[in-house]
């Protein structure tokens, strides 16, 4: 095998590979990247065997081939290189060797055969829906930032993504608020089963796609695959039951404020400098046409703040944790919004103003 | 971003302390690698050292005889508690000369929040001027000082310029800082994930600011949002003045290493018996439960794992520990050390967010209603 390529396009890919090879223990083939020319382009694999990563890139062919090399060291050498082109050659199917252009510098990495990697997961082109890439990463951009860090609660460690009439759902949670989004697209999507969808490959997506054009998916099995542009991702989904997330979504909620996003949005981060850092607690009072928000009494002091709204019903106070307000205002696009409730200790609703496809449910504190 | 009031912590370190007390109370010591620990020939491992000792690359926690080996005209002495206790009171006073508001993190080592200052001193940097020349004056030993405006960037700082320096970090300087700090240097970053930083090409703190908080939660756990912040030199923990228990534990040195498990289960067990003891008197059960072992080679890895209810029984204890041992080389690697402790403690001064109501127990509740 060898190629030639400009470190700049190789370079990218490569680093995105070492996110994904395991790194847990070195010099396996897992720790490898599979890299394949043919046809002047070059396919480069990577996987932890939960995540699966596939790219192709233009490169120029000398000689067709295939072979792994250990992705760190690999990364390390293209990364330290300077601009320009630079030639990979394997000799003895034993060893690669990275020079530049101008032959000074030169890398020789030991190899691993590339039968020895493992087969990624492959799905036929049959099974794949496609969609709006745009659409579908502002579906994750609404619920991810509400998934649960905490490992005893693995379930709620994904976003849950089911298909409900003809939307797509996908719903994130800890537990204590939750974000919904079901989304109707243009585009036929087949019926699947639920499934929870593990965080890194939707920032994968969120990170690599170019918003432009349609990503396809395919559920099958207990894995999720996708493509966009000219990569293919794969994982394998949390196994285990999400929660009955439609039972904790309020229904028929009489009490409607109108606020302006920014104004809310503004009022949270000042008057969270004097919330308690651990609870994050923070006072809410909807009061004729305006808001007050007001700060745990403390040592330190107290911040209030009053912000105008259209409210009309009974004056109520509710404790809540501020970011749990201010996460969801971050990626509503409209610049008024909805909060919604019946009581002080039963879940707020939070959506835009007009309603749209998405909405956020915050559970208050209790209020002492 | 949030602003927060601008607070001026001070972290003050002193200088190789245990081994600057024997230098001074000796003074045929003075420029010699002073290593205070216990005999060279026995299991003990080294307290401190003198910066000459340093030079050999003698660090604290090492083995004596390690370090006997690498400089073996090193003076051992061995460590004298009352001198050093009495030098860190004295300390202490000066300390609150200036400020209630005093965290000592050990006998050498104390943060100080001196935002509102008994002397009404508006410069935290003249504090500590003045804090270090009176230590000096006071003891004849030297301190090093750092100046910020929260404990890790006043921590960084006191590091910077070892030993006798002083060093502050304005919220202006932080920034450029921090993007240009080796990785090694953060606090709160130990020698692993170093070199698993290192490993994904995160070298410097501006590598470090490329990666969202989610992804440095999924590669290095919770602490992954600890690095998020501070990075950008956010970190609201206070200086407190009591210390708030987070974690409780026990471990044992073995005057010999042990292979045999049954052995080792034993000492676990009357280890998490004493445990269970603790945590009754402080009413308080733990949801993590970390089981430590130091292999003959010094080796150390520590294997934990989280749980939904909090355990403090001794029985709940030992089956987590049993579980932990699978996945270490207790029985068949020579073992020198084990140790079992709990974090996430339960209990008012110790868990988050209870007032925070839950979305679907309370549905469940209210459907029991219905």
């Amino acid at each position: 095998m060898k190629f030639k390529c400009d470190k700049n396009i190789i370079l990218k890919e490569i680093s995105i590979a070492q996110d994904i090879v395991s790194s847990r223990n070195a010099l396996s083939i897992l720790s490898n990247v599979l890299l394949e020319a043919d046809n002047n382009s070059l396919t480069i694999k990577a996987t932890d065997l939960k995540v699966g990563f596939e790219t192709v890139i233009p490169v120029e062919i000398e000689e067709a081939g295939s072979t792994t090399i250990y992705c760190d060291k690999f990364l390390g050498i293209i990364r330290s290189l300077p601009s320009g082109t630079i030639t990979f050659e394997q000799v003895n199917n034993e060893k690669m060797i990275i020079r530049t252009e101008d032959e000074n510098i030169s890398f020789q990495l030991n190899t691993i055969d590339a039968d020895k990697f493992p087969e990624l997961l492959a799905v036929d082109d049959a099974s794949y829906f496609e969609l709006s890439q745009k659409l579908f990463m502002e579906m994750i951009s609404h619920t991810i930032f509400s998934i649960s860090d905490d490992e005893t609660r693995y379930f709620m460690n994904g976003v849950y993504m089911e298909k409900e009439d003809s939307r797509l759902v996908m719903v994130g949670t800890d537990g204590r608020r939750l974000s919904y989004i079901g989304r109707e697209f243009e585009e036929n999507i087949p019926d699947f089963p639920g499934i929870i969808v593990p965080p890194k490959i939707l920032q994968l997506i969120k990170k690599l796609a170019s918003g432009e054009g349609n990503i396809q998916i395919a559920v099958v099995d207990k894995s999720i695959f996708v493509r966009f542009d000219n990569q293919k991702i794969s994982s394998s989904l949390i196994d285990g039951q999400f929660p009955n997330y439609r039972k904790v979504i309020p229904e028929n909620q009489d009490n409607r404020v109108v606020i302006n996003k920014e104004d809310l949005s503004n009022a949270l981060r000042r008057v969270s400098i004097l919330a308690e850092h651990k609870s994050k607690k923070i006072f809410l009072t909807v009061e004729g046409d305006q808001i007050i928000l007001k700060s745990e009494e403390s040592d330190v002091g107290t911040a209030r703040e009053k912000v105008s709204c259209t409210y009309e019903g009974p004056e109520t106070t509710f404790a809540l944790n501020y970011t749990y307000l201010i996460e969801p205002l971050n990626v509503i696009d409209e610049d008024n919004i909805l909060f919604l409730f019946t009581e002080k200790n039963r879940a707020v609703t939070l959506q835009s103003n007009p309603e749209k496809d998405y909405l956020h449910v915050v559970m208050p504190m209790q209020m002492d | 971003m949030y602003s927060y009031p601008v607070r001026k912590i001070i972290h003050i370190d002193m200088d190789a302390f245990y081994a600057s007390i024997e230098q001074r109370n000796n003074p045929a010591l003075k420029g010699k690698p002073v290593i205070v620990s216990g005999p060279p020939n026995s299991r003990s491992v080294v307290c401190t050292c003198s910066y000459e000792a340093r030079k050999f690359g003698i660090h604290s926690a090492m083995p004596a005889s390690h370090a006997y080996r690498l400089c073996p005209q090193g003076v051992f002495v061995p460590p004298h508690f009352s001198e050093y206790k009495e030098a860190s009171r004295q300390i202490h006073e000066i300390f609150s000369d200036y400020t209630e508001i005093i965290e000592p993190l050990s006998l050498d080592e104390a943060y100080l929040d001196v935002t509102k200052n008994k002397r009404d001193i508006r410069s935290a940097l003249l504090i500590a001027r003045e804090i270090k020349t009176r230590i000096k004056e006071k003891t004849s030993l030297t301190a090093s000082g750092g100046v910020s405006y929260n404990k890790f960037l006043a921590k960084i700082a006191s590091d910077w310029q070892k030993p006798d320096g002083l060093t502050l970090i304005t919220p202006k300087k932080a920034v450029p800082f921090l993007e240009d700090l080796p990785i090694g240097k953060f606090y709160g970053i130990g020698k692993k994930t170093e070199e698993h930083m290192k490993k994904i090409g995160i070298l410097r703190g501006k590598d470090l600011k490329r990666y969202e908080r989610w992804e440095l939660i999924e590669l290095f756990g919770k602490s992954g949002s600890y690095y998020y912040d501070v990075v950008r030199g956010i970190d609201e923990r206070p200086v407190e003045t009591e210390r708030v228990r987070k974690s409780i534990g026990r471990e044992e040195t073995f005057s010999r290493d042990i292979v045999d498990r049954n052995e080792i289960r034993e000492i676990l067990n009357r280890i998490a018996g004493e445990l269970e003891e603790t945590l009754r008197k402080l009413e308080t059960g733990g949801k993590t439960v970390t089981l430590k072992v130091k292999y003959h080679d010094f080796q150390s890895v520590t294997r934990s794992v989280s749980l939904a209810q909090p355990v403090s029984a001794r029985r709940e204890l030992m089956a987590q520990a049993e579980q932990l041992m699978d996945k270490t080389a207790v029985g068949e690697r020579p073992i020198r050390l084990i140790g079992l402790s709990l974090t996430s403690l339960t209990g008012d001064d110790f868990q988050e967010g209870e007032d925070q109501l839950d979305l679907f127990s309370f549905s469940r509740r209210n459907q029991n209603q219905a």
